[in-house]
């Protein structure tokens, strides 16, 4: 009998075989859970992680149809079913390796293959709860978007030079990362590498790179570790992505084909793949893509009607314009009460109808994409906003096209590349004076507020300058320069009043927008610090 | 007969293998209970359940093995390496093999320092260590020894057994390793090719990985190194 134990543990087994998930029972049940649970699919599992809070999670890689143990995982995670301290740990008759290059934004804490026994599987629970044990403190700074004092807790740990240690860097490394601090980063990858050949401290080192905007320096990286190992599928994904900052995009789409045989279970690169190839003009290499995007994406929580509409795209541009129709059809059926993906079928209809020069069928599905948009104007991705905008100038629309033109600029006015392609589409309409005066209108509006808010501030009009941003940020959701400011200004009152319970949300909620559309952003980072400083003064003058 | 043009063999090869390890799965799991609550007087056919947990571990690891050989000559293998410690990792593996080891009344030592921790492909090494372990029962007497130590720039894991040791062309050494293995007995020339394979993926700057097999185990019997940079 083990010494240790799941006391007060909640234990989920996913397995599609009956008999897998009776043996993991057994094998479980020693160690006196509160409770396990058994699922035999992945849509099961999602729905009984709905409803607890489970602390460790057993899944098998390959459930049958539906979601697979990394979907599972992946929705878990992004739909924040799972804690930061739980334990996942993926079963797998296959080799672990498939599954590693597949998977890109989440891992699992541990694989085990099989056929595994009971002394093996205590093992590695034991190991992991030692491990989630051990690193509980950089865990929960992270979980809190604390990201210096994790990597002080990180510092703490390596002063003792633990066996984990690279563990810990590797962990401190990408908080560094998060912060923007490029060069610090650099530095400690550099210092590993000269230790050992390590892949994923050169993949980091790349990252950084890539990051510095060092795009030459990120390539050579890349190239050394598929030089290396030319299965290497994570590090042909970057030099793709490097090759497209650099706008070399048949270099992309070949590095993207590479990484698609290699590994074609991935959405993401399917889709990465599909949409380079389009505007490659490879409309076979597109069409594929799109589709097994389509398939790869069915269960997982990624999917997006933007791929059926890139795929009805270029069904159109070959000449397919009935099939075209077929997929915008079959997106409704595969987004069931999404009103989102309701809109985009709609533009995606109207384009069919368009390029078939059926004007009247054409105006009928936009009105209804309009419809939509006024509910609700945040819900379309740029890349179908710019879409709808073009089919409207070219229907004559031009009142609703300046309408979606207006809200895109709002809260995406200091994004250049967006704004030049929106030029660019009322220039090919022959509206290019009325679309530039639209764009600049809009611009000088938002520019204003801000200016209006910083002076208001400045002159500790408080009050008001809240009110204005909060207004702002309520007309442009997405705006990165409003959602900050509103932020900013709370932050104000709060120091000024020493309130800080009672907005700390708000300011938070502003800034999780703006982590939301920019990762990297840099005054994100400073805002969440100053919260954070306000938030343990308080605590402190509370305790005093 | 006409093979559909998108017939892909690999795929079918990794979906049929999944079923197989399924079953084989529950199948060393059943026999692992019946073998380790069980004994010769209470089961009269404890002799013969024993042989077929041997059996089925061997297609186990030879089906491993032959997939990996397939991944890694296809170059559709990326190893997975990662830092882990030796202690854990051995004690796992004599763990796989818990129930075979009693029920041949095999006396086993593991021998490795606490911090020890090394750089490798975890699920490859197991089936190398694995696949030594199942030969090693045919021929040890009754001792079996896994060790893992440094040596210079290198991490050295040795299975030695007290048995016969290798015949005179299954002896590798450092040097040679370029040359062929023989197949004459089958499954351990497959076991020393993967062994092989395995300890070329590891590199480090510059240095591959090697094996080694000698007769300087326990009382002359065989001694299988893996060597890791």
């Amino acid at each position: 009998m083990a010494i240790w134990s799941l006391k007060g543990k909640k234990v989920l087994i996913i397995d599609d075989f009956q008999e897998m998930r009776v043996m993991l029972r057994t094998m479980v049940e020693p160690l006196a859970p509160e409770m396990i649970k058994l699922a035999q699919n992945g849509e099961d599992a999602i729905e009984c992680l709905e409803n607890n809070k489970f602390d460790v999670v057993f899944c098998d890689y390959n459930l049958g149809k539906g979601k697979d143990g990394q979907q599972v995982l992946e929705e878990a995670k992004h739909r924040e079913l799972l804690s930061y301290d739980s334990i996942y740990m993926m079963c797998t008759a296959e080799n672990t390796s498939e599954m590693v290059m597949g998977a890109i934004d989440y891992l699992p804490d541990d694989y085990i293959s099989k056929p595994f026994n009971r002394t093996v599987i205590h093992a590695r629970l034991k190991k992991q709860l030692e491990k989630k044990e051990n690193l509980k403190d950089i865990s929960k700074a992270i979980a809190d978007k604390n990201h210096k004092k994790a990597i002080a807790y990180c510092d703490k740990l390596l002063q003792d030079t633990p066996p984990n240690r690279l563990d810990l860097l590797k962990i401190k490394g990408e908080l560094i990362t998060t912060l923007g601090n490029y060069d610090v980063a650099a530095d400690l990858y550099e210092d590993i590498i000269e230790e050992r050949d390590i892949p994923w401290a050169y993949l980091s080192l790349g990252k950084v790179r890539y990051l510095q905007d060092d795009f030459d320096e990120a390539i050579e990286v890349f190239e050394g570790l598929v030089k290396e190992n030319s299965s290497n599928v994570a590090a042909y994904d970057w030099l793709a992505k490097t090759y497209e900052a650099l706008d070399e995009l048949d270099k992309a789409q070949e590095m993207l084909n590479i990484g698609v045989i290699k590994s074609p279970k991935s959405l993401i690169r399917q889709r990465k793949l599909a949409q380079v190839a389009y505007k490659n003009e490879d409309l076979k290499t597109a069409q594929s893509a799109f589709e097994h995007a389509i398939n790869v994406g069915q269960h997982s929580c990624y999917k997006q009607p933007d791929d059926y509409n890139g795929l009805a795209k270029t069904l159109v541009d070959s000449g397919h314009a009935d099939d075209a129709f077929n997929i915008a059809e079959k997106m409704a059926k595969d987004f069931k009460n999404d009103s989102n993906a309701e809109m985009v079928a709609a533009i995606t209809k109207g384009m069919v109808h368009t390029s078939k020069g059926d004007k009247e069928a054409a105006e009928e599905c936009l009105q209804g994409a309009m419809e939509l948009f006024n509910q609700n104007p945040q819900g379309l991705s740029t890349d179908i906003a710019l879409e709808l905008t073009d089919l409207c100038l070219s229907t004559g629309k031009d009142d609703d096209a300046n309408e979606i033109t207006k809200n895109l600029v709002r809260n995406h006015h200091d994004d250049k590349k967006l704004i030049e392609r929106t030029k660019k589409i009322y220039a090919a309409a022959g509206k290019s004076d009325a679309g530039d005066a639209l764009i600049d209108k809009t611009t000088t509006e938002i520019v204003d507020i801000n200016n209006k808010g910083a002076h208001l501030l400045k002159d500790g009009k408080l009050e008001e300058s809240i009110e204005l941003f909060m207004k702002a940020a309520r007309g442009m959701p997405d705006n990165t320069v409003v959602n900050l400011n509103a932020a900013y200004s709370i932050m104000m009152q709060m120091k000024k009043t020493g309130k800080i319970k009672k907005y700390s949300s708000r300011v938070e909620s502003y800034l999780e927008r703006v982590h939301n559309i920019d990762p990297a952003n840099k005054k994100y980072h400073e805002m969440m610090e100053m919260l954070q400083r306000l938030s343990s003064a308080n605590t402190k003058a509370k305790a005093a | 007969m006409n093979v559909a043009p998108e017939f892909d063999y690999s795929t079918l090869i990794a979906s049929s293998i999944h079923e197989v390890k399924n079953s084989l799965n529950m199948l060393l799991n059943s026999i692992d209970q019946v073998v380790t609550e069980y004994d010769e007087e209470t089961c009269p056919a404890y002799k013969m359940f024993s042989q077929i947990q041997y059996e089925s571990k061997r297609v186990n690891d030879d089906l491993v093995e032959l997939l990996a050989i397939y991944r890694i000559r296809n170059n559709q293998y990326s190893a997975n390496i990662d830092q882990y410690s030796l202690s854990d990792f051995l004690h796992e593996n004599i763990g796989q093999h818990e129930a075979m080891i009693l029920n041949r009344k095999i006396d086993y030592k593991i021998e490795c320092n606490d911090d020890l921790y090394w750089f490798f492909d975890r699920d490859l090494l197991t089936g190398v260590i694995s696949n030594v372990i199942n030969n090693l029962y045919k021929y040890t007497k009754d001792k079996l020894t896994i060790s893992a130590a440094r040596d210079e720039e290198y991490m050295v894991i040795k299975i030695m057994d007290n048995g016969p040791g290798y015949p005179e062309e299954m002896l590798i050494s450092n040097d040679d390793n370029q040359k062929s293995i023989s197949f004459d007995q089958a499954s351990t020339g497959l076991g020393l090719y993967f062994s092989r394979l395995v300890a070329e993926l590891h590199k480090n700057k510059s240095r591959h990985g090697f094996i080694k097999t000698t007769n300087e185990g326990i009382n002359g019997g065989g001694c299988f190194s893996i060597y890791l940079p």
